[in-house]
């Protein structure tokens, strides 16, 4: 169906901003660094005043490594790294996110808040709390996985604040479905060694889900020398590395 | 009224006009009794030097006790005489008192003989001049005092001969309960003079509480009391400690923080709801009490006008909730610290430096300047000119492993780092399975790096984070036990390794004693694409232990 009717047109994005499936007039959505995956969000990239879930692979630091990566092209100011490990959770309890990695990625960890719960309440409280915070930059909650209420409440904490609310969720095999506006899944991808001009990080991306976008899956690396995203899949090498 | 006055025949009590025709010359002041009450008050907190037990008494004495003190003065002698001379250099006229107790050593000190000293004779003694002393030196009141005086008891003997039972009959309790106190029958305790009362409020309650919202409203009613006088005084308070007297005698204390001075009610009621959880009011509190323990000039600022004003009190506010229900060693902000070990490279500020926390606030506005790539241009340069041959092998031309720990002992020379080549750079690279290394790779040369082309927004710049070789980005402590052969043995079960990459000898702080061993660590790939950081202890064990995952 086209909007052949101006006001029609100009109504479904009005809605669309109330959905925060754009951002609003005037304000950029965060860009992924690439054209492709831009592309693949009615945004243009990540919305503020949402979350944004990233599923991992079971003892993968990917979807940390594509996070940073992303915040790293955040306009200035605090970023709060909410972490909560659950027991039984396959990294154990002890893992932090460590500033020099990150500096490797372009994020810098002076930036960060760590807040580190005892428990997925207190954690979900937090992330919360510090949504509703206009003086952040971001909020990334790891490790956490809110129930449809919690998540619900996120996202409204999220539209209030306004700020880019990203959940780094357990790895899950099925995660429940989720009201946040997209949802990626991020797993490592073997990468020549070091000596073959390799050793860099190397994702399989999949968009999963996108509110009033579509889906897609692509194989990035992160170019340490020009600190940007680049794609490496083969077959999309040509034409879209042109569109880039 | 002095030694001089009453020999002029002045006396408390006597008209203006009075005491003008008595002494003509006469100097007439209004009296402040507010302010002789707060000298008065000053002069007990200095009194606490010679014992922690000093009060103020009345309108115009002090009361000290120096049970088990006055032996560090040169005993009761010594301890007056100090104590008479430091008045005297003052200027204060003062008459001393020792006695058995309070109300004793009140009397004597007041009503004591001429002829007498300013200690009460002790044994036997002491019951003889007490009773001898007149019927005022009971402190009672003075229509009291009259009425006995009427019916000829002159003397605190003459009281004490009567029958009990009619004297309570006819003027009460109060003049035998004086003349026990004086004779040391009944306790006659002293309160403390606190040294300083000015942040503290307190609220007693005829029913003792227990309910959430009856804690609550009289929170929040002690914090408004505390606020007006915080805000007479100009100041915020930045540590509050809250005592909750329960009816069975045992009290609970809650104590927040805050990263900046406040004084809005609200706001630090919002900051005691995240905890009153913690009280258990049992039977009741029968009494609460706020104390301001640590406060600090309020600048008043305006939220919102000035730049980012409002941000810095929205993150503030935020950090104080958080601290104060998570508690202060569950945030912080992650900084550098200088040391070889990994797991301390990263330390995290928290407890007091909240208020630190606050001052990333505002980062500067220079995060947009160009693409910052300082370190790799270090490590570049090490890799091609200034590290001696031997040090030149393959694997080293992307530099990283070996940059983090050249890169960051400035102060070691060449040569260190050449009988260090000797055995960490055996092996930088290998396939897994394979045993040695393999030698084409020997003779790579680095390439040099291409310059960095920004193609979109400048990342944050990492200011104080050097990027060191290949670092984790999440990093396990503590590190796990693993075992590595043709494949890596974690948690009961073997993962495949695609390459090992490494190693990259980092050696344990030599100016600590007892680090630890100094460790290689190599970079892993598994076959599924995880990309793992391990190490091995460089000693007779050799054992691997996996320290972190790579992004």
């Amino acid at each position: 169906m086209t909007d052949t009717i101006p006001t029609i047109a100009a109504l479904r994005e009005r809605l669309s901003i109330m959905d925060r499936v754009r951002p609003p007039k005037g304000r950029n959505a965060l860009s992924l660094g690439l054209a492709c995956l831009d592309a693949a969000l009615p945004g243009g990239g990540l919305v503020r005043g949402g979350c944004h879930e990233f599923l991992p692979a079971p003892a993968d630091a990917g979807a940390h490594g594509l996070v940073a990566c992303m915040l790293s092209s955040l306009p200035p100011g605090p970023i709060l790294w909410c972490r909560h490990r659950d027991k039984g959770d396959a990294l154990g309890q002890a893992d932090m996110p460590y500033g020099p990695g990150l500096a490797a990625l372009g994020l810098d960890a002076g930036r960060l808040i760590l807040v580190r719960p005892d428990s997925g309440d207190d954690a979900l409280w937090v992330l919360e709390e510090a949504l509703r915070c206009s003086a952040l930059a971001a909020v990334v909650g790891d490790g956490v996985l809110p129930g449809p209420v919690a998540g619900r409440r996120l996202q409204l904490a999220a539209e209030d604040g306004g700020a880019l609310g990203i959940l780094i969720l357990p790895p899950l095999g099925r995660p429940p479905p989720s009201t946040a506006l997209t949802r990626w899944h991020v797993a490592s991808l073997r990468d020549p060694p070091a000596h073959e001009e390799g050793g860099r990080p190397r994702w399989h991306v999949s968009l999963l889900r996108a509110r009033g976008g579509g889906s897609g899956r692509w194989e990035v690396a992160w170019d340490d020398t020009a600190f940007r995203l680049r794609l490496v899949h083969p077959l999309a090498d040509g034409p879209v590395a042109a569109a880039e | 009224m002095d030694a001089l006055a009453t020999a002029d025949g002045l006396r408390p009590g006597l008209l203006l006009a009075d005491a003008r025709a008595l002494c003509p010359g006469l100097k007439a002041v209004p009296a402040d009794m507010a302010a002789d009450g707060a000298a008065l008050v000053r002069l007990a907190v200095w009194a606490q030097r010679y014992t922690p037990q000093a009060a103020t008494d009345g309108a115009d004495g002090l009361i000290l006790d120096i049970t088990g003190c006055a032996h560090l003065h040169g005993g009761e002698e010594g301890l007056l005489a100090d104590m008479g001379e430091r008045l005297g250099r003052a200027g204060l006229t003062h008459r001393l008192g020792l006695g058995d107790t309070g109300a004793a050593a009140w009397g004597w000190a007041r009503y004591r003989p001429a002829a007498a000293g300013p200690i009460l004779p002790t044994g036997t003694r002491a019951w003889a001049s007490l009773l001898s002393l007149p019927l005022a030196a009971l402190r009672l009141e003075e229509g009291v005092r009259d009425d006995l005086a009427r019916v000829g008891l002159r003397s605190v003997g003459d009281l004490q001969r009567q029958p009990r039972a009619p004297l309570v009959a006819r003027y009460g309790t109060g003049p035998l309960r004086r003349l026990d106190r004086l004779l040391g029958l009944t306790s006659d305790p002293v309160a403390p003079q606190s040294p300083d009362p000015a942040w503290q409020v307190r609220q007693p309650f005829v029913e003792p509480i227990a309910t959430r919202e009856a804690i609550e409203a009289a929170l929040l009613s002690l914090l408004r009391d505390l606020s007006v006088r915080l805000e007479a005084a100009g100041r915020g308070a930045r540590r509050l400690k809250l005592t909750c007297f329960r009816t069975d005698a045992t009290t609970q204390d809650i104590t927040v923080g805050t990263a900046r001075p406040v004084r809005d009610p609200p706001a630090l009621l919002k900051l005691y709801r995240e905890r009153l959880d913690q009280v258990e009011p049992g039977f009741g509190i029968e009494m609460m009490e706020l104390v301001a323990t640590g406060t600090d000039i309020f600048t008043a600022e305006q939220a919102g006008l000035a730049v980012g004003g409002g941000d810095a009190f929205a993150l503030s506010g935020l950090l104080d909730r958080l601290v104060n229900r998570l508690g202060e060693d569950r945030v912080g902000r992650p900084v550098p610290c200088d040391t070889h070990r990994p797991e301390l490279v990263m330390e995290l500020a928290g407890g007091d430096g909240v208020g630190n926390l606050c001052s990333l606030t505002l980062p500067p506005a220079d995060a947009g300047g160009p693409l910052p790539l300082p370190q790799a241009g270090e490590g570049r340069n090490h890799g091609q000119g200034e590290v001696p041959p031997l040090a030149h092998v393959s694997g080293r031309g992307r530099g990283p492993s070996r940059k983090a720990w050249e890169g960051e002992g400035e102060n070691r020379g060449p040569s260190r780092k050449a009988w260090e080549g000797e055995d960490e750079n055996r092996a930088p690279s290998r396939k897994a399975g394979e045993g040695a290394e393999n030698p084409s790779d020997t003779s790579t040369v680095p390439k040099p790096w291409p310059k960095p082309q920004p193609h979109r927004p400048a990342p944050s710049r990492p200011r104080t984070w050097r990027m060191e070789g290949m670092r984790p980005l999440l990093l396990l402590h503590p590190p796990e036990p693993v075992q590595v052969g043709d494949a890596l043995g974690w948690r009961g079960r073997q993962l495949a390794i695609d390459w090992l990459e490494g190693p990259e000898r980092i050696r344990p702080d030599w100016w600590r004693a007892r680090c630890g061993p100094t460790r290689d660590y190599y970079r892993a790939q598994l076959a599924d694409g995880r990309r793992l950081w391990l190490f091995r202890t460089v000693d007779d064990r050799g054992a691997w232990y996996l320290h972190g995952l790579c992004a």
